[in-house]
């Protein structure tokens, strides 16, 4: 969920035009439109009338607010606007000049920078108006100075440790979520939504309707199915149908409005494109000869590097954190009590691909599913390095890429290029002709 | 202080550096007779329930010198160098002699590293490894999570102790700690009234996290009878208070603040002046006394809201033995930086000065640097270099 943020504006242009060409599928079109639809609404309606809303981190449960009708914005999420509106290197130093030192977490508290940058008449879309909530982890010191400034309540999220550690745990987060997470953790964060549930309520000044709830976690589960079934396909097809950052970006789009019909269909949508062009075989490299995967975070900065591998090794990657943790993730079944079972969703979310064990059992049994050659791996993600050593030790090279994701400024060019190429050549190919 | 005086004062200390050095010493030399120990590596670990247990209580620290060619393999290398140590010597073998080893909640990743380890079959001689969870927020949505947690962990030393751990023992053993944080509340005004230098005071304290408890107890009481008094009283505003980023397991600023004229009187941290805090009570049920003390009578550092946490640090900052507040925010820091801006102003508003120092002390260059910054501080405010020539 971001941009290079610092990328000239003609190497942004050129990347754009790149980038369309580049666009194959038609569902990354209508998900363009939704998303400059739905923020021009949430822009009249917050920004400009005043609506109240909430200001949140990506793990707190959006489903709870959805059903309250409370509109709300993801801290990482805004960040990753005002870096799109290539503003992020200005609210850095302002944050600077406000004292806070350049090593704490800038991304997501670009967002308190908008908040405390009330002199400035040219902010990005006008600016954030006070929230009326604030919700993320408890170790968003930066929330606490949000919640200060806008004098509005914050419920901190405070995750149990996991203290018996599943590394198989995909197989049982379906139906098993509650052997898998362990009854003491998700009763912890259910009393915290309970808190968190109170107060989004007296903001609405309306109670949550659990089958309202209910329903909306039914439509995430039935639209995570979906990315399951996309899973499947790329997994499984003869070569890939879909460039992966496309389905990335598509992945991320749906994800931020799960819970709407929209994000339903859009899903749906999604699945039958990629169906259509699996059954038609229209694939993105016909040459397909390297299969390859991120482990850990996607190249955000950068979707389009790998397009030119494609030509030049038949190189496609074909897997991505982010489609399998929507299925192996998100889908909770058999939850009467749905903030139970959202408490189960998020207790380890995101966590379970980083925790050395859970990261690297994962990693492995998606290596195989998907018939990839090779990893590729960018620094800077906790639990990365285990993950890399377990997949080496599978017999699975890892490439580590010495980049942080979002930050334009690590980039270099040709220096990538030639990474990837000795990579595929001095590593992959020998495996190849060995028949591996 | 005299030559004699000052001899006198270096015997006193002798026992306390020398545990403070050999952090293991102590708990391999009972190991070797037979007692049983019990490591933890936070303070968040209450330390009686392991002695009313019968268990030699040691606490773990990471020698930053080290090298980590294990932590290399596994653990990602922006990981805080603590977490990459504490692995290595642990994962390693070195502490196969624990009976138990209790991690806190702030060292989840530790916990994570070291589990995959000793699954892959690669850590054969670590320790059994606890988790002891306890979430700092101590709102009522999580109360019963964490007293769910410290059941567990009572049951857990009851099990290991086959009998031992009762009510009355847990009581004898809070009345010991109890004697012990008398004691070092009496350092406390020692180094208040300028009668002990601050890197002395942190040996003396430390010490107390690797030595018999019972021995440290008399050890302390021997040296506050025995410490030379002579000397005339620091004057008000002549000390400084440290706010760290990092927990102040070593004494290098201590000692280069100390080399530089300035005299430290107090740390906001458990490894100094907050060792002591409140004592637990003896009325009522022991173990939910014991409880109190380390959640709602020991805020640290992760304690939310921010009130709670900078409770010792606003009332520290205003004693007027203070003259000057020292924040040591190196370039690990995730937390403390959030609420710098808030506390400078605070301590400017009670009309004292203040310094943060951001680079690393561990680096060459970073320690060039500070002792940079803390001259010119100093020197902008002589009524704290007072305490030149020790
Ligand atoms: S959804 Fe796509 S366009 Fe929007 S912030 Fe994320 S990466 Fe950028
Ligand atoms: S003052 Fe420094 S060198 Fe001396 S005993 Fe203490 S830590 Fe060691």
């Amino acid at each position: 969920m971001s941009h290079s943020t610092s990328s000239t504006p003609m190497s942004r242009e050129e990347a754009k035009r790149r980038h369309d060409a580049l666009t194959q599928l038609e569902v990354s079109r209508s998900l363009r439109a939704h998303q400059r639809a739905w923020f021009d609404n949430l822009r009249q309606d917050v920004f400009e009338n005043g609506r109240p809303y909430a200001i949140v981190g990506a793990l707190v449960p959006h489903e709870i607010l959805e059903a309250l009708d409370l509109p709300f914005i993801t801290d990482v999420w805004y960040s990753g606007l005002v870096a799109a509106k290539r503003q992020s290197g200005y609210y850095s130093n302002f944050l600077d000049q406000q004292g806070y030192h350049r090593n704490l977490s800038r991304y997501a508290a670009l967002t308190l920078g908008v908040l405390l940058d009330e002199n400035n008449p040219d902010k990005p879309w006008g600016g954030l108006p006070k929230p009326s909530l604030l919700c993320t982890s408890i170790h968003e010191r930066s929330t606490e100075i949000m919640s200060r400034f806008a004098d509005a309540p914050f419920i901190p999220i405070e995750q149990p440790v996991l203290d018996r550690p599943t590394p198989e745990w995909w197989k049982m987060s379906r139906w098993q979520w509650e052997d898998l997470d362990g009854d003491y953790r998700i009763d912890a964060l259910v009393a915290q939504y309970q808190d968190f549930i109170a107060a989004a309520e007296k903001v609405v000044g309306k109670k949550l309707d659990l089958d309202r709830l209910r329903e909306i976690i039914d439509r995430v589960n039935a639209q995570e199915e979906y990315f399951d079934e996309i899973r499947t396909i790329i997994a499984t097809a003869p070569k890939l149908p879909a460039r992966l950052g496309e389905v990335m970006g598509q992945v991320m789009g749906i994800q931020w409005h799960r819970g709407t019909q929209w994000a339903l269909d859009q899903a749906k949508a999604f699945r039958d494109e990629i169906k259509h062009r699996a059954d038609n075989q229209m694939w993105v490299c016909p040459n397909e000869q390297f299969r390859l995967m991120y482990v850990g975070q996607g190249l955000w900065q950068n979707l389009d590097f790998f397009t030119e591998f494609e030509e030049k090794y038949g190189a496609v990657f074909v897997r991505s954190n982010y489609l399998s943790i929507a299925s192996d993730g998100y889908i909770r079944y058999g939850g009467k009590d749905p903030v139970r079972a959202l408490a189960s969703r998020y207790v380890t979310m995101s966590e379970q691909m980083h925790i050395p064990g859970l990261g690297s059992a994962w990693a492995i049994d998606e290596a195989r599913s998907h018939r990839v050659i090779g990893g590729l791996s960018i620094a800077g993600w906790w639990g990365v390095t285990t993950i890399n050593r377990a997949l080496e030790e599978a017999g699975i090279p890892v490439l580590e890429f010495p980049v942080d994701a979002v930050d334009g400024n690590t980039w270099d060019d040709a220096k990538m290029r030639q990474l990837v190429s000795t990579f595929i050549e001095e590593r992959l190919m020998p495996l190849k002709q060995a028949g591996v | 202080m005299s030559m004699s005086e000052h001899a006198k004062m270096q015997d006193l200390l002798t026992p306390f550096r020398d545990h403070y050095h050999n952090r293991d010493r102590a708990a391999r030399m009972v190991h070797a007779q037979g007692m049983r120990v019990i490591g933890r590596t936070s303070f968040d670990v209450p330390v009686e329930p392991i002695i009313a247990a019968g268990f030699f209580p040691l606490m773990l620290t990471a020698d930053l010198a080290s090298a980590t060619p294990l932590a290399d393999h596994y653990v990602d290398p922006e990981l805080p160098g603590e977490t990459r140590i504490l692995f290595e010597t642990i994962a390693g073998g070195d502490y196969e002699f624990l009976d138990l080893l209790i991690l806190a909640r702030a060292q989840d990743k530790l916990y994570y590293f070291l589990k995959e380890v000793y699954r892959l079959g690669r850590a054969p001689k670590m320790p059994a490894l606890m988790m002891y969870d306890i979430m700092p927020s101590l709102r009522d949505s999580v109360s019963a999570y964490n007293r769910n947690r410290y059941a567990a962990f009572l049951e857990r030393l009851t099990r290991l102790s086959h009998g031992r751990l009762t009510d009355e023992s847990l009581r004898q053993a809070s009345l010991l700690t109890n004697q012990i944080r008398g004691l070092q509340r009496q350092v406390q005004d020692l180094r208040l009234r300028g009668q002990m230098k601050g890197s002395d005071a942190l040996h003396v304290v430390g010490a107390g996290s690797f030595m018999a408890l019972e021995d440290y107890a008399s050890a302390l009481a021997h040296l506050l009878k025995h410490v030379p008094t002579s000397a005339p009283s620091a004057k008000p505003g002549s000390g400084l208070l440290i706010v760290s980023a990092e927990p102040i397991r070593f004494t290098q600023l201590h000692e280069l603040i100390e080399e530089l004229g300035g005299h430290v009187m107090a740390e906001d941290d458990a490894w100094g002046s907050r060792a002591a805090g409140a004592d637990i009570s003896l009325e009522g049920p022991i173990s939910q006394a014991i409880f109190e003390k380390y959640t709602v009578h020991s805020p640290g550092p992760d304690s939310f809201p921010a009130e709670k946490r900078e409770g010792f640090l606003k009332t520290m900052a205003a004693h007027a033995q203070i003259g000057g507040v020292i924040f040591y925010v190196p370039p690990s820091d995730r937390k403390l930086g959030w609420d710098l801006p808030r506390l400078t102003t605070l301590i400017h508003a009670m009309g004292k000065p203040c310094v943060s120092l951001f680079k690393d002390l561990a680096k060459t260059n970073g320690a060039q640097q500070i002792r940079q910054d803390l001259q010119s501080f100093l020197s902008q405010h002589p009524s704290l270099m007072s305490h030149q020539g020790k």
